[in-house]
C-alpha cells in the first residue's frame, strides 16, 4: 500500500512538472516575420531578430547577440530609416539600430504579445498588440496615442493612406482611425476574425479584407460600407493582394483565387495542393504564393496557370517578400530559416540560424 | 492523429460545444468539470470501496498477525498478503486506478483550455484542425470570451489592488485551501501505528501546495477546474457519506463513522 501511494505521489509530481513546463520556454507558436529593404532583410524568429545581407546571405547582426529564452520573436520587424522595430512575446517592443542591432530603446507599455508587425509612416510607429490595443509611438519609442476599442487581440499590421489608419482585429471588426490622434472614424463588423492586414486599391478608395469565416470583403474606405462579399471554400489567414484591379487571395482549402476588384466576381481559381496561410507577393509575370506543404508557386496573372514551382523542406506560412529579382522565403520547421530564389524559382542562397 | 491528440480533441469539442451554448468560457469550464465528475463517478465509488476495503483489511487480525510474524521476511509477508487479498476478494489497486485516471484528464483539460483560448497563430491553426466541423464553426466561435468574473482564463489569475506593487493570487489561495480541506476530509481516520499515516500526512501537505503552485503559474482556466473539481469532489464524498469531519473538526461526532462499523460485517458486505 505504501509503495502504491509513493508511486501515486511520484505520478502527481511528474504531472505537476509536465504542466509547469508548459509555461516555460515557448515552442514555436507562430512563424517567422520578415521585412526587407534593398540591401538587408530582417527576420524575426524564436531566438531573435536576424539582419541578413541580401547580396550573399551573410548575417550582419542578430538581436539579442546570444539566444535568450526570455525573448521570443515572431512579429515581422518594421524598418524606419536607421531604426528596426521588433516586438517579442514578453510584451516588449524594441527599437534597434538598423546598422548594428544595438538596442536604442524598449517600449514596455503593452501587456500582450507582439504578434502583428508594426507599420512606420511619417515618423510614427503604429504597433498592434495582443492586449487589444494599437500603440502609436514616435521614433524614440515614446507613446503618442493608443487605440483600445478592439475587444480582442490585434494580430496584423495596419495599413494607411497617410491620413487614415485601417486596422483589422480578431474581434471581427475593421477599424478606421485618424492617424493624428487614433480617434475612430468608423468600424464595420466583417462577420469573422481577421488575422492579416487589409489591402487598399490604387486610389485608396476601397479597402479589402479576408476573414477566418472564408469571405473576402470590399468596403468603401471613407465610410466602411460593404461593397461586395466573395465566399471562399476555406478559412482565410493571409491578406488580399491588389494588383491592376484584381484581388488575389489564398485559403485553407488549398486554393488561390483571382477576383475582380470592382465586382467581386471570380476570375479564376487554382488548386495549389496545400493550405495557403501567407499572402501573395506580386512578381513580374505572376503572383507568388507559398503553401504549408513547402511549395512556392508563381501563378500567372491572367491565366491562373503555374509558371514555375519550387519545393522547400519545411512549412511555409510566412508571406514571401520580393526585392528586385529576389524572392525571400522564410521557413517554419525547416532546415533553413530563409531561402532566396531568383525570379525563375532557382535557389540563390539559404540562411541557417547560427548556433 | 495519435490517440492523445484525439483525446484532447474530444475534450476541446465538448468544451467548445458547451461554450457555444452558454457563451461564457468560465461557465463552460465549470459545466465541463461537472460533466467529467459525473462520467467518472462510478470510478470514484469504486475508489472509495477499494480504499475502505484496504482500511478494513489492515484492521483484520490475520493481517496484523502476519505483519508481526513475517516482519523479517518481506517476501513471505508479500505472499501471505496476496493470499489474504485473494481470500477476501480485495484488489489492492482498486483504490488507485481511479486516481490515476485523473492525471490524463487534468493534462487533457489543461491542453484543451490552452488550445481553445488560441492566443497564438499556431494555437488557432491547431484548434481549427481539432474542431469537428459538423458540430462547431470555429470562425463564429473565435475569439472566445475568455473573461470570467475578474479573470482572463488564458492567463494566471492575480487581483491587483491600487498601491500594492504586486497582484494577489486569490484563486491559487482558494485552490490551496479547498485542496487541503478535500484531502483532510477524504483521509481515513488516523489509527495509531498505521503505516500509511505518515504518507497520508505528507500528501495532506504536499498536495495542496502542488495544486496551489500549478494554480499560481498556469492559466486561471485550469485553476478554475481545480477549484470546481475540489468542491464537487467534497460534495460527492458528502453524498456518499464518506467525509471525515473529525480530521478537520476534532470535536465532531459522526454517528456513522466508517471506522466504527464492525470490520467483518463490512468486508462480508462486499
Amino acid at each position: 500500500m505504501k509503495s502504491i501511494r509513493t508511486f501515486l505521489s511520484l505520478v502527481l509530481l511528474i504531472t505537476g512538472i509536465l504542466l509547469s513546463s508548459c509555461t516555460g520556454a515557448l515552442s514555436a507558436s507562430s512563424w517567422p516575420g520578415i521585412v526587407a529593404n534593398q540591401d538587408i532583410t530582417y527576420v524575426s524568429y524564436t531566438p531573435g531578430v536576424f539582419a541578413i545581407q541580401l547580396s550573399n546571405g551573410s548575417m550582419a547582426w542578430r538581436y539579442p547577440a546570444k539566444a535568450d529564452t526570455t525573448k521570443q520573436f515572431f512579429a515581422p520587424p518594421a524598418i524606419a530609416d536607421t531604426l528596426v522595430v521588433a516586438g517579442d512575446y514578453a510584451n516588449n517592443l524594441y527599437g534597434l539600430d538598423a546598422k548594428t542591432g544595438t538596442l536604442k530603446w524598449t517600449f514596455t507599455g503593452a501587456t500582450g504579445r507582439w504578434i502583428g508587425g508594426a507599420l512606420v509612416v511619417n515618423n510614427l510607429i503604429l504597433a498592434p498588440n495582443g492586449d487589444n490595443s494599437l500603440y502609436a509611438l514616435n521614433l524614440n519609442g515614446d507613446l503618442q496615442w493608443k487605440f483600445s476599442q478592439s475587444k480582442h487581440a490585434l494580430w496584423s499590421q495596419p495599413v494607411t493612406d497617410g491620413k487614415t489608419v485601417y486596422l483589422t482585429s480578431t474581434d471581427h471588426s475593421l477599424y478606421a482611425l485618424q492617424i493624428s490622434s487614433g480617434q475612430k472614424i468608423w468600424s464595420t463588423d466583417a462577420g469573422g476574425s481577421m488575422l492579416s492586414s487589409p489591402a487598399l486599391n490604387q486610389d485608396n478608395s476601397v479597402i479589402y479584407v479576408g476573414t477566418l469565416g472564408g469571405q473576402v470583403i470590399a468596403l468603401e474606405a471613407a465610410t466602411g460600407k460593404v461593397l461586395w462579399r466573395f465566399n471562399t471554400s476555406g478559412e482565410i489567414w493571409g491578406s488580399p493582394v491588389y494588383n491592376n484591379n484584381v484581388i488575389y487571395i489564398g485559403d485553407r482549402s488549398d486554393t488561390v483565387y483571382a477576383i475582380d476588384a470592382k465586382t467581386g466576381l471570380s476570375i479564376w481559381k487554382v488548386d495549389v495542393g496545400s493550405n495557403v496561410i501567407g499572402s501573395g507577393a506580386i512578381a513580374q509575370d505572376g503572383v507568388i504564393y507559398v503553401t504549408e506543404g513547402g511549395q512556392v508557386d508563381d501563378i500567372g496573372f491572367s491565366s491562373g496557370q503555374k509558371l514555375w514551382t519550387h519545393t522547400i523542406n519545411g512549412k511555409l506560412y510566412t508571406s514571401p517578400v520580393i526585392v528586385g529579382d529576389k524572392i525571400l522565403i522564410a521557413i517554419t520547421s525547416g532546415d533553413n530559416l530563409l531561402t532566396v530564389l531568383d525570379s525563375k524559382g532557382n535557389e540563390t542562397w539559404s540562411f541557417v540560424v547560427p548556433k | 492523429m495519435n490517440i492523445w491528440t484525439a483525446f484532447v480533441g474530444l475534450f476541446i469539442n465538448v468544451l467548445l460545444y458547451i461554450y457555444q451554448m452558454v457563451g461564457s468560457f468560465g461557465i463552460a469550464i465549470i459545466l465541463f468539470t461537472i460533466l467529467i465528475r459525473l462520467v467518472t463517478h462510478p470510478l470514484t465509488v469504486q475508489q472509495l470501496k477499494g480504499a475502505a476495503a484496504m482500511q478494513d483489511l489492515q484492521k483484520d487480525k490475520r493481517w496484523i498477525d502476519m505483519q508481526a510474524k513475517y516482519k523479517n521476511d518481506k517476501e513471505k509477508l508479500s505472499q501471505e498478503q496476496m493470499k489474504l487479498y485473494q481470500e477476501m476478494k480485495i484488489n489492492p489497486f482498486a483504490s488507485c486506478l481511479p486516481t490515476l485516471i485523473q492525471f490524463p484528464i487534468i493534462i487533457g483539460l489543461y491542453q484543451s483550455v490552452i488550445q481553445a483560448m488560441a492566443s497564438t497563430p499556431i494555437e488557432l491553426m491547431n484548434l481549427t484542425r481539432q474542431v469537428y466541423p459538423s458540430l462547431l464553426n470555429v470562425s463564429s466561435l473565435f475569439p472566445l470570451n475568455s473573461t470570467f468574473l475578474w479573470m482572463n482564463l488564458g492567463q494566471p489569475e492575480r487581483v491587483n489592488i491600487p498601491g500594492l506593487g504586486f497582484g494577489i493570487p486569490v484563486l491559487a489561495v482558494v485552490v490551496v485551501a479547498t485542496t487541503y480541506l478535500q484531502t483532510k476530509l477524504m483521509s481515513p481516520p488516523a489509527n495509531p501505528g498505521d503505516q500509511s499515516a505518515m504518507m497520508t500526512n505528507m500528501m495532506n501537505v504536499y498536495m495542496p501546495l502542488l495544486m496551489g503552485y500549478l494554480a499560481y503559474t498556469l492559466a486561471s482556466g485550469l485553476a478554475l477546474y481545480f477549484l470546481m473539481s475540489n468542491i464537487i469532489g467534497i460534495g460527492q464524498y458528502a453524498l456518499l457519506g464518506r467525509l471525515n469531519w473529525k480530521n478537520v473538526l476534532p470535536s465532531f461526532k459522526s454517528p456513522s463513522s466508517p471506522s466504527t462499523t464492525p470490520v467483518k460485517a463490512k468486508v462480508k458486505a462486499k
